[in-house]
C-alpha cells in the first residue's frame, strides 16, 4: 500500500503527508519552516505553502516527502477525505492556547481511524509553545490522548522552529517501519506488483479486470 | 475479457541505453524531416521513436495490439451508454491503458524493444504518453460527449450552471477568502482563457499543467499583493473563488477526465494535489446551496454543544472552553 521502493535496486521510499488543523493554528508556517528554502525548482507553483515537498536520508534509505495542506475551516470538512485518501501519515496540528483546536484534531483523528485504520501513521502537534504561558491544553492530557490512538505526540514552536525536524524525522520513521511490514506481509512474490503504488492495478487475477468489451458482458 | 497475449519469455537482451546526451531537434528542423520521416526517423529523440512506434502498431490492425486497441476505440465509440456513471466510465478507459502498457511490456510486438530505446526508469513515463495519444486523442470527443450526456441526464449539469451562476453573484469573503487579494477582472479572464484552453488538449497531463499555471497565477497575485506566502487556508477559498468567477461549466467533465485518467503515480504530486483542490473546488460550487443550508444546521449544532459543554463546565475555576473559543467563532 504505501509507494515504498518504487525505483528499482536503490531502496527509495516516498510518502504522501497529510497536514491537518484548525485555520489560525499555524500548520503553513510550521510546514514552511520544514522545507524552509528548499523549494523544489521542478514545480511550478514553487512560491506557495499548500503543497511541498522535502527529500530526506534516513539510514541510508532515500526518502521523498510530499505534504499536503488542508483548508482547517470548517466550510471544508467535508473536503477531508479527498486530500488524506492514500496518505501514509498525517500531522495534526493543533494550538496549545486553544482547546477548540484541540478538539479538532481529535475529531480528524476519529475520522481517520475509521477511514484508513491502522496504515496510517499519526503525529498529533501542539504547536505555538513559544506562547506556553497562554497554555489550555495541558502536556499530560495531550500525551496520554495521543498515546490511547497510537499517535505520537510533539510540541512545536514555528516561530522558534522548534520541534519540527525532530517531528518529521519520527513520522518518516514510522512510515518507513510500516511500508517494509507491509511489504513483509505481501510477502513471497517480490515481483513487479509489491513495488506499484497503490491505485495502479496492473495485476493479472484482479476480480474486476475486464478491459475492451467487458464492461457490458459483466452485467 | 482478460488478455491473453502469448507472453514471450522476457527478453534476456540487455538495454542499451541512447538517451545519454540529450538530443534535441531544432523546431524549424522538424517540418522538414517529417516529409522524409522514415530516412530520418534515427534524428528522433529516443522518446519520440518509442511514443511513434508503439503509435504506428496501434494502428496495424494484423498485430494484437494493433487489434486490442482499435477494437477498444471502435467499442467506445458504438458503446455509449453500456456505463453507469462518467466515473465508472473514464475508469475502464485507464484500466485499458494502464493494462495496454503492461502488455507492451511483455510483447515481443514492439521492435525494437522499448528497452532498447529508453531507459528503464523512463519506460513507463514514455508508454503512457503513447498510450495517451493512441487511445485518447482518438476517443476525446466521444469521451467528452459521454461526460457530458451523464451530466445531462442525471440533471447535474443543469443544477452545476444554476450553482455556478450563484456562486459567481458572491463576493471573495463569502466563498471564505479571508484577507488575501483575488485577481481582478483581467487577471480572471486570463484564468478563463487558460481553462478554455484546456479543454483543447487530449493529454491528462498536459492539462494538469495548465491547472497549474492558472493555480501560479492565482499564488502570485496573492503574494504580490502581501508579500507573505500562502498555505491552503487561504489557497483553496481563493481558488473556489476564481472558478466560480470564471463561470467555465465544463471545467468539471475536465476535472472529472484528468482525475481519472492521470497516471496514477502522479496523482501524490504536485499535479496530484492542485487537480485534488481544484476537484474540492468545484465539488463546494456544486453543493453551493446545501452547503449554505448545511453550514446553518452545523452552526445549530455547534451552538448545542456549546450550551452542553457550559452546562458541563461551569464548576470549575479553570477558564473554560468557552472563554477563548467565542472570539474564534465570532
Amino acid at each position: 500500500m504505501a509507494a515504498a521502493g518504487a525505483a528499482g535496486g536503490g531502496k527509495s521510499f516516498s510518502f504522501k503527508v497529510v497536514l491537518l488543523g484548525e485555520g489560525c493554528v499555524g500548520k503553513t508556517s510550521l510546514v514552511l519552516r520544514y522545507c524552509e528554502n528548499k523549494f523544489n525548482d521542478k514545480h511550478i507553483t514553487t512560491l506557495q505553502a499548500s503543497f511541498l515537498t522535502k527529500k530526506l536520508n534516513i539510514t541510508g534509505k532515500r526518502v521523498n516527502l510530499a505534504i499536503w495542506d488542508t483548508a482547517g475551516q470548517e466550510r471544508f470538512h467535508a473536503l477531508g477525505p479527498i486530500y488524506y485518501r492514500d496518505s501514509n501519515g498525517a500531522v495534526l496540528v493543533y494550538d496549545v492556547t486553544d482547546e477548540d483546536s484541540f478538539q479538532k484534531v481529535k475529531n480528524w483523528v476519529k475520522e481517520l481511524r475509521k477511514m484508513l485504520g491502522n496504515d496510517i501513521c499519526l503525529c498529533i502537534v501542539g504547536n505555538k509553545i513559544d506562547l506556553d504561558k497562554d497554555r489550555h491544553v495541558s502536556v499530560e492530557d495531550a500525551e496520554s490522548y495521543a498515546e490511547s490512538v497510537g499517535a505520537k505526540h510533539y510540541h512545536s514552536s514555528a516561530k522558534l522552529n522548534k520541534g519540527i525536524e525532530e517531528l518529521f524525522l519520527d513520522l518518516c520513521k514510522r512510515m518507513m517501519e510500516t511500508a517494509q511490514l507491509e511489504e513483509r506481509a505481501k510477502g513471497n512474490g517480490a515481483n513487479q506488483s509489491s513495488s506499484s503504488r497503490r491505485g495502479v492495478q496492473i495485476v493479472d487475477d484482479e476480480p474486476q479486470a475486464t478491459p475492451a468489451g467487458g464492461c457490458c458482458s459483466s452485467g | 475479457m482478460r488478455f491473453r497475449p502469448s507472453y514471450k519469455s522476457r527478453r534476456g537482451r540487455v538495454g542499451v541505453s541512447l538517451n545519454g546526451g540529450s538530443f534535441i531537434l531544432p523546431r524549424s528542423l522538424k517540418g522538414r524531416f517529417s516529409k522524409v520521416s522514415g530516412m530520418f526517423s534515427s534524428l528522433m529523440t529516443p522518446e519520440k521513436r518509442a511514443v511513434k512506434r508503439v503509435t504506428e502498431l496501434s494502428r496495424n490492425k494484423s498485430t494484437y495490439f494493433g487489434c486490442l486497441v482499435q477494437d477498444y476505440i471502435s467499442f467506445v465509440q458504438e458503446n455509449r451508454s453500456c456505463h453507469t456513471s462518467g466515473m465508472d466510465f473514464l475508469q475502464t478507459v485507464r484500466q485499458f491503458m494502464t493494462q495496454t502498457k503492461a502488455y507492451l511490456r511483455q510483447t515481443s510486438e514492439l521492435d525494437p524493444p522499448i528497452e532498447s530505446l529508453i531507459p528503464e526508469d523512463q519506460i513507463d513515463r514514455v508508454l503512457e504518453k503513447a498510450m495517451h495519444k493512441c487511445v485518447l486523442k482518438p476517443l476525446k470527443s466521444v469521451i467528452e460527449a459521454i461526460l457530458h450526456d451523464f451530466q445531462e441526464s442525471s440533471g447535474a449539469w443543469r443544477q452545476l450552471r444554476e450553482n455556478l451562476a450563484l456562486a459567481k453573484t458572491k463576493r471573495p469573503q463569502e466563498m471564505g477568502v479571508d484577507g488575501a487579494v483575488p485577481p481582478d477582472a483581467v487577471a480572471i479572464e486570463k484564468i478563463r482563457q487558460k481553462f478554455v484552453s484546456m479543454r483543447k488538449v487530449y493529454s491528462p497531463e498536459k492539462k494538469v499543467s495548465l491547472l497549474l499555471r492558472v493555480c501560479k497565477l492565482i499564488y502570485t497575485i496573492m503574494q504580490d499583493n502581501s508579500g507573505r506566502m500562502f498555505g491552503a487556508d487561504d489557497f483553496l477559498p481563493m481558488l473556489t473563488y476564481v472558478v466560480a468567477q470564471c463561470d467555465v461549466p465544463q471545467l468539471d467533465a475536465e476535472i472529472q477526465y484528468m482525475m481519472e485518467l492521470l497516471d496514477p503515480t502522479l496523482l501524490q504530486g504536485e499535479g496530484g494535489y492542485y487537480l485534488t483542490s481544484a476537484y474540492g473546488a468545484m465539488a463546494l460550487i456544486k453543493n453551493f446551496q446545501e452547503e449554505q443550508a448545511a453550514r446553518v444546521l452545523s452552526s445549530e449544532v455547534r451552538n448545542t454543544l456549546h450550551q452542553w459543554h457550559r452546562r458541563r463546565t461551569t464548576p470549575r475555576s479553570a477558564p473554560s472552553v468557552d472563554d477563548f473559543q467565542v472570539s474564534h467563532l465570532s
